[in-house]
């Protein structure tokens, strides 16, 4: 049992939400609400500024889904993720045993999320390995991702992938260049691969994956070899295979 | 003998015929299912319902006239798929429930006016044509953004077509807009289908500014076509 307050968070973009979460969090004076966030981007800031124990998080949110945060979250409190109907991510919980509440959640309901939180510090909504499952789950069944979100220090932002030039591979990350910025995201190649529209961005080369509207001409330089030279005058190796998928899709 | 043959292949064509109603039934039954299913909004729905759970300890007659739109909206909604037409002034009707419920869970950020041409009221539209483009403006505004957002809807009576226009500001998020757009599809199929007219949904775009413009031809009742014919043969 912990003996120290909890520090609470609410993130949910819905007022009347919000208001009944903390309606029931009266019962609990060892529970203390530091902060209400109406949007990924602000909770997201919110949780790594303040560092809450314990935050209610909804998944569909403007700016940032709840699992967007997810990936950017620099600890892991306990989370009670809460969702109407998301059929998407009820399945992602279901297949790993994650803890969620149905809008609307009784408060029995309500009563026991919160004890699990409370008498199992070692909560598996706050494991590290638990949350990159589910969060692997959930980027799979993905269609094209549209944006992604990224971090720059402490700033977070959401990029449209159209804003982006290439993707460079970093060892176990990926270096992701836009017109005046680059960023790192802890991902593979292969994910991005799989999941961006093959029509727009192609694999090119085992470090490489080229917004292809962003290529100005391809030149040969070698017996199988070639680069890609963009706009921007940046030059990117193609590899045999990679060319192929070009010449496909750009019918050269 | 040859009469038992034809009697055999008589009663399994029999069978065949009413295992294949069965079959037709069992599809029917799926699809009315399907439809109704179709016609309830699910987030929509638990989400509201949520509302009223939260709006029963801080406001308990608000909850109460919640419930009762929410009531009244889910009637229209599943109410006989057999009726296709409704008047403009019955749907919008059901159009202001859905806003009004949709207020509640997101106070100052939705915002919505109506301007209507008097004679509009009562000029017929396909039933439950009209909700999928406001849904589509809670879902790909107010549930982006975090300013406020207008929904603004015009309608006017145009000779003898009923052309509504329903516009909403956005804010630029990135996200899937697929799901507005089988949406729209859906709606020119269904007008393309009673009309036999494709062109009769129209979207554009200014700015943050989404608009829909939809065109209901009015199709012409029996007498008032007599009337215009002869009419049209005076000297």
């Amino acid at each position: 049992m912990l003996k120290e307050k909890l520090k609470a968070l609410i993130i949910d973009d819905e007022e009347p939400a919000r208001n009944l979460i903390k309606n029931f969090l009266s019962d609990y004076p060892n529970i203390e609400l530091t902060g209400e966030f109406t949007d990924g981007l602000s909770g997201l800031k919110a949780i790594n500024e303040l560092k809450p124990d314990l935050i209610f998080l909804d998944i569909q949110m403007p700016k940032l889904t709840g699992f967007e945060m997810l990936e950017l979250m620099e600890l892991r409190p306990h989370i009670i993720f809460t969702t109407a109907f998301d059929q998407f991510a009820i399945k992602a919980f279901d297949e790993h045993a994650t803890d969620y509440i149905l809008k609307p959640f009784s408060k029995e309901r309500f009563a026991k999320a919160i004890n699990r939180v409370i008498e199992n510090p070692e909560n598996i909504n706050s494991n590290e390995k638990h949350i990159r499952s589910i969060l692997k789950t959930v980027n799979e069944k993905k269609e094209f991702i549209l944006r992604i979100a990224v971090k720059s220090g402490t700033k977070i932002d959401v990029i449209g992938v159209h804003e982006i030039i290439y993707f460079e591979a970093e060892g176990d990350y990926v270096m992701i260049y836009t017109k005046n910025d680059c960023f790192l995201k802890e991902k593979t190649m292969k994910y991005f691969e799989d999941h961006l529209d093959n029509s727009q961005f192609v694999r090119i080369h085992r470090s490489f994956i080229v917004n292809v509207n962003e290529i100005s001409r391809l030149e040969h330089y070698d017996k199988e070899n070639y680069l890609a030279v963009l706009k921007n005058q940046k030059k990117l190796k193609v590899s045999s295979a990679g060319h192929k998928l070009l010449k496909q899709l750009l019918h050269l | 003998m040859v009469l038992i043959y034809y009697l055999i292949i008589y009663y399994n064509s029999v069978q065949e015929r009413l295992n294949n109603e069965a079959k037709l039934r069992e599809i029917i039954k799926e699809s009315e299912l399907n439809l109704l299913k179709s016609q309830i909004n699910p987030h929509f729905l638990f989400n509201s319902l949520n509302s009223i759970s939260s709006l029963t300890t801080t406001d308990a007659v608000k909850a109460q006239e919640m419930i009762i739109k929410l009531s009244d909206f889910l009637r229209y909604s599943i109410s006989n798929p057999g009726n296709m037409f409704s008047t403009l002034g019955s749907e919008l009707e059901n159009i202001k429930r859905y806003l009004e419920i949709e207020k509640i869970r997101f106070g100052d950020k939705l915002f919505f006016d109506f301007q209507i041409e008097e004679s509009c009221f009562n000029l017929e539209i396909p039933v439950m044509i009209l909700q999928p483009l406001f849904e589509n403006a809670v879902k790909h505004g107010v549930y982006e953004s975090i300013g406020q957002v207008f929904v603004k809807t015009s309608c006017e009576n145009s000779g003898n077509k009923l052309v509504a226009i329903i516009e909403n500001n956005f804010e630029s998020n990135i996200k899937s807009k697929q799901g507005a757009g089988i949406g729209l599809n859906n709606i020119r199929e269904r007008l393309r289908l009673i009309y036999r007219n494709d062109q009769l949904v129209q979207t554009a775009v200014n700015g943050d500014i989404f608009q829909v413009k939809l065109i209901i031809p009015q199709i012409l009742k029996e007498n008032e076509d007599v009337e215009r014919k002869i009419k049209s043969t005076d000297y």
